[in-house]
């Protein structure tokens, strides 16, 4: 992700990289004029405008916070630590500093089908969204044990925290804030201390539902994310991603209708839509760059967004206390 | 052939869309009216549009580039361009004459009323409330209301009543309207009328969106309507195309045999390379590149039936004519994504 907010920042014109910080020393990638360390604290002492952290679950609400007081705007990769404490500590520093910008990176929003169909949800064509369905899946990979992500003590959680947090921010932007939780927490395939799939439901105070399933255990990688109107519906299937493993971003538009059932082949009148060009996270730095220029509040995945999602993962998390059990006694050490 | 293929197919294309389901073509273009329509047209070409009338020329697109002779319909002749693949009329009427023939047609008249009224609730379901709901996306999504908006050519006055109950379109213009302005009058909706040589016009580089459906195809000269609709936009404006793509299914396997191909009313089939050519050249990005048809298998089953002179690969003919509606449909939506069926539609952004 470094790596990559690099290259964004070398592309925009009014962003300039003056600094890099990796803990190998391997990995650092010098330039003329950019100060390269192995040392996060030395980064912040540089003189800067905007930090971007790229990091480990484990450090980022320290490196967050300790940035802000060093005076910077942050752009924060989620998830925004490992737990529902690491963001509530960030969000005291950010109101101890509120004239600085804090945007954590979910950046599904971003995605051409996902900004579509929330345009189509708030013009009301497809009437009141009544309930939603996320599925987000891969397969882990071959080193996928060995990493920091498969570490309770690293990461804070598993598949849920990793990257169902995206598909929870999705379900908000589509219905607001959910109430009630329940869930099912598993650990089914992989070894390790941390969740390969985690099922939730989830209600608004309005009687609106979603649904999730978030999984390490996706043998081929999977997004879709369904809502269902009050005049129809809305399918995002695929996501546009460097490695195209999600398939082809797509949407999917229909109106509710009843199906000749003489020629009922479930194949009713829908709008495809293709989206080909990857610009979500071009459009997130932009954004972000803007808030900074501008002096103005970060709209997209600001700290209160970050808040909310992280209370749902504490919450399906915590609804299962079959998986509370088992966590904690792993971690004592207890087979 | 070289230089038909569509660039921005090949993925640079920010948008694409395709429509799925079943529509029967029957629905849209009823066949026995289809048929009166063709001998009505074939009267008013020798009345209005005789052949001493007609101007040679170039390809709207690649004037430099040489053409050859394609077919002959209705006394017209088609000419492939080697240079972008697009098939187009020469020699043809020149404006003036087609602006006569657009007033007096009884062809004409018959197709945008009895035509068309036979198949109303279809065109309503299907190509009308669709074809607002996509100008209504793009522009919720690109535009800040309130937005002035121009209708190139008007064929569907009633069009403008319901972009008007939107709230957010502030002015509506209809630009030369196909059946007059007394047509666009009869609609009821507000709107300003410039008609071909009358005084007045839209503002220039002040609208928001300009709409034009099925224009290209039956302009005399595309490049030049291309620079007026340039003109009228601002910069950052949407234009909104529809029409028949030269590098469709149909279109291309049935040539002179397509039964809603037809001239004056086709003058320009533009391929997909064209199209892009014609859009940059005139100042115009385009946003999406779609061709959503879903009648070219259909339209090739029925001529296969109908046409004992239509001779296509023996693979095609199985796939075309198979009795399987899932292969049927399979094959008309992989036409759809690979931007080959016959219907075009563009949304192009004024630079």
């Amino acid at each position: 992700m470094g790596q990559l907010r690099n290259r964004l920042i070398a592309d925009h014109p009014d962003l300039e990289l003056k600094a890099v910080c990796d803990i190998s020393a391997d990995r650092l990638v010098t330039s003329p004029g950019v100060k390269a360390t192995t040392d996060y604290q030395a980064l912040l002492d540089c003189e800067l405008d905007a930090v971007f952290v790229c990091t480990p679950n484990a450090v980022t609400a320290d490196i967050v916070t300790r940035a802000l007081a060093r005076g910077l705007h942050v752009f924060c990769e989620k998830p925004p630590g490992r737990c529902l404490e690491d963001i509530q500590r960030i969000r005291e520093a950010e109101q101890n500093t509120p004239r600085l910008k804090l945007k954590f990176g979910f950046n599904h929003r971003y995605h051409d089908s996902v900004r579509e169909a929330l345009r189509i949800i708030r013009g009301g064509q497809l009437g009141a969204p009544m309930w939603i369905r996320g599925v987000y899946g891969k397969s882990g990979g071959r080193e996928f044990e060995k990493g920091w992500r498969s570490r309770q003590e690293l990461a804070g959680g598993g598949i849920l925290l990793d990257q169902g947090i995206h598909m929870l921010d999705l379900f908000r932007m589509f219905m607001g804030d959910f109430e009630e939780v329940k869930s099912f927490v598993e650990r089914q395939f992989w070894t390790g201390d941390v969740e390969d799939s985690a099922f939730a439901l989830l209600r608004t105070s309005r009687g609106q539902v979603a649904a999730l399933h978030s999984s390490s255990t996706h043998w081929k990688h999977c997004f879709l994310l369904e809502v269902s109107c009050t005049k129809g519906y809305l399918i995002l299937q695929g996501l546009l991603t460097g490695s195209r493993s999600y398939g082809r971003e797509t949407l999917v538009m229909g109106h509710r209708q009843f199906e000749d059932e003489s020629f009922a082949l479930g194949h009713p009148r829908e709008e495809v839509i293709y989206f080909d060009r990857e610009l979500c996270w071009q459009r997130e730095v932009e954004d972000f760059a803007h808030s900074l220029l501008l002096d103005q509040p970060i709209q997209d995945g600001n700290s209160w967004d970050a808040l909310q999602v992280m209370r749902l993962i504490d919450l399906i998390y915590g609804d299962d206390a079959g998986w509370l059990e088992r966590r904690a006694s792993q971690a004592r050490g207890v087979a | 052939m070289v230089g038909t293929e569509s660039v921005t197919g090949q993925g640079g294309c920010v948008r694409q869309a395709v429509l799925t389901g079943r529509l029967e073509g029957d629905k849209i273009w009823p066949a026995e009216l289809l048929r009166q329509y063709e001998m009505l047209l074939q009267q008013d070409i020798q009345k209005l549009l005789p052949a001493s009338s007609r101007v040679d020329v170039a390809c709207p697109v690649c004037p430099s580039e040489p053409t050859t002779f394609e077919y002959e319909k209705l006394g017209f002749s088609y000419r492939i361009c080697e240079g972008c693949g697009s098939c187009f009329v020469s020699p043809r009427p020149d404006h003036l004459r087609l602006g006569q023939f657009y007033e007096r047609s009884e062809a004409i008249r018959f197709f945008h009323g009895t035509l068309v009224h036979e198949a109303a609730q279809t065109r309503e379901d299907e190509v009308l409330r669709p074809r607002l709901e996509w100008v209504q996306r793009m522009t919720d999504g690109c535009l800040r209301p309130p937005l002035r908006w121009i209708d190139v050519e008007t064929k569907y006055p009633s069009l403008f009543a319901r972009v008007t109950r939107w709230g957010a379109v502030s002015r509506v213009y209809s630009v030369f309207p196909l059946l007059g302005a007394d047509s666009v009058r009869l609609g009821g909706a507000p709107c300003e009328i410039v008609e071909p040589g009358g005084p007045g016009g839209p503002p220039t580089s002040a609208a928001d969106v300009v709409t034009a459906f099925e224009v290209i195809e039956r302009a005399f000269d595309p490049k030049k309507i291309l620079d007026q609709i340039h003109g009228w936009l601002r910069p950052g404006g949407l234009l909104f195309l529809t029409g028949t793509s030269g590098s469709g299914f149909e279109v291309r396997l049935l040539r002179q045999l397509s039964r809603h191909v037809l001239p004056p009313t086709h003058l320009n089939l533009l391929s997909l390379a064209a199209f892009e050519r014609i859009l940059d050249r005139a100042g115009f990005e385009v946003l999406e590149l779609s061709t959503p048809g879903r009648l070219d298998v259909d339209m090739v089953a029925r001529a296969m039936e109908e046409e004992p002179t239509l001779a296509l690969p023996p693979i095609l003919e199985d796939l075309v004519a198979t009795s399987n509606p899932a292969v049927r449909m399979g094959l008309q939506e992989l036409l759809q994504e690979a931007r080959l069926s016959s219907h075009i539609r563009i949304v192009a952004r004024r630079t």
